[in-house]
């Protein structure tokens, strides 16, 4: 029997291709060890080595083929999906309004560069710190009002009563912010509703951040009372704006 | 002499390249901008953002090209949708209504579908009354303009009445609205007598 022929019946069932190389140089480099340390001819070397028959019982054994097969998969999914994602990429660059996208952090930058109070501070005439009122938790996020200011700004029919509220929300699903426009279902005060507001709002991951300014709050309303959701989800966060509260 | 590095075992290298693979899929995911893949699971998201909880009522209607159209209806706010194919995936076209405290009605954006006495697709505008009062037991609804007047009789289906016009049926009812000024529903009891009236 040839050197090639012991190799190839030692080796022949090891089923995944790779493995079967790869035991084959092993087999090889250390038949020619063998030879080179104690100068046996390859016959002799290969009687040595044993019967390639048993040989090939037991390293059938030992190697496994579905873990090399779950290898080569585990390769293909890697390198579809980066292709896969390349492929994206390419498409979002070129399309316009999504190009930002593609900058890796670019979501965390907007939101930590976003303000989200939007009035000038030139236009505020008078402006009052109140107690934020307290956090709540309804269908999975939790709303927590970092700062109210009631001030007055100067607007175009003569100075107003404007009310900023800003909410930090924490999200329980992954950039799923809260949908200020539909989830905020009612404003009520003490002395009539007010007549505008102005939102906005920055959402990284499980974070959001949102303004509130209420417009034209009327000058002897003592509270402010914003319903947040429908049915048994709404929850109410009042605030109140009296003097004491202030204190 | 150069340490020779140990490769590392099969069972890791797939582990590193499945958990690679999954990196990629979710930043793939991220950047198209969070798609849910499906119609209900787009819309339950935005339901969900816009703090909507589990509808007190469901009403599905068939709409034509087989699309179904759907509305949920929750104490304060009512949620049509319908499937809409987007870039990859289903989206939900979905579209919030608040409602006031007693029955409201809802046009329905699409034209509706219904089978005739000899089951052919028949397509009519339709209009859905929510929150119609709990003793209900027939409702009328009459549109209205300057020079005509029509009247479609509701059917009853769970908490809603849904009312098919098919006289003017060329298109879906909010498009049929607009070609009456106003409206007026009315709600009787089982003896016929009116207990209830909206206008609008």
């Amino acid at each position: 029997m040839s050197e090639k022929d012991w190799l190839d019946t030692a080796t022949k069932k090891i089923r995944f291709r790779p493995d079967r190389k790869a035991v084959r140089r092993e087999l090889e480099a250390h038949l020619e060890d063998m030879r080179e340390a104690s100068g046996l001819e390859e016959d002799a070397a290969l009687r040595t080595m044993g019967d390639p028959e048993a040989v090939a019982e037991e390293l059938g054994r030992v190697h496994k083929p579905w873990l090399g097969y779950l290898w080569r998969a585990s390769q293909a999914a890697l390198a579809g999906a980066a292709v896969l994602y390349c492929v994206m990429l390419g498409m979002l660059a070129v399309r316009p309004g999504y190009s930002y996208r593609v900058l890796p952090g670019m979501g965390l930058y907007n939101y930590l560069q976003t303000d989200v109070d939007m009035l000038d501070p030139a236009c505020v005439i008078e402006a009052r710190e109140l107690p934020p009122g307290a956090a709540f938790e309804t269908g999975g996020y939790t709303i927590r009002p970092e700062r109210t200011v009631l001030r007055q700004v100067s607007g175009t029919d003569g100075p107003q009563w404007n009310l900023y509220i800003e909410l930090d929300i924490t999200l329980s699903r992954w950039e799923e912010p809260l949908d200020y426009w539909f989830a905020l279902s009612g404003v009520r005060t003490g002395a009539g509703t007010p007549c505008g507001m102005h939102r906005m709002s920055a959402c990284w991951g499980f974070w959001q951040k949102c303004g509130l300014e209420f417009e034209g709050l009327p000058e002897d309303a003592e509270w402010v009372e914003l319903d947040f959701g429908y049915g048994q989800l709404r929850r109410t966060l009042h605030i109140d704006l009296t003097e004491e509260a202030e204190a | 002499m150069k340490e020779k590095r140990t490769p590392w075992p099969r069972w890791a290298k797939i582990l590193r390249n499945l958990l690679l693979a999954v990196l990629l899929g979710f930043m793939m995911w991220d950047v198209w901008g969070h798609p849910t893949f499906f119609y209900m699971e787009d819309l339950r998201r935005r339901e969900r953002r816009a703090l909507f909880p589990e509808p007190e009522a469901v009403v599905e209607l068939n709409t034509i090209g087989g699309v179904k159209y759907r509305i949920d209806v929750a104490e304060g706010m009512a949620v049509t949708s319908y499937p809409l194919r987007g870039d990859f995936f289903t989206n939900a076209n979905a579209s919030f209504h608040s409602l006031e405290e007693g029955p409201a009605l809802l046009c329905v954006s699409r034209t509706a579908e219904r089978p005739d006495e000899f089951g052919q697709p028949l397509t009519c505008a339709a209009y859905v009354a929510v929150h119609p009062p709990e003793d209900a037991a027939g409702a009328v609804l009459t549109l209205s303009n300057e020079s005509a007047e029509h009247m479609v009789e509701g059917i009853r289906e769970g908490d809603v009445f849904l009312f098919y016009d098919h006289e003017y049926a060329t298109t879906g009812s909010a498009l049929h609205m607009m070609g009456f000024s106003s409206y007026e529903l009315e709600f009787s009891d089982k003896d016929g007598n009116s207990i209830c009236q909206v206008s609008g």
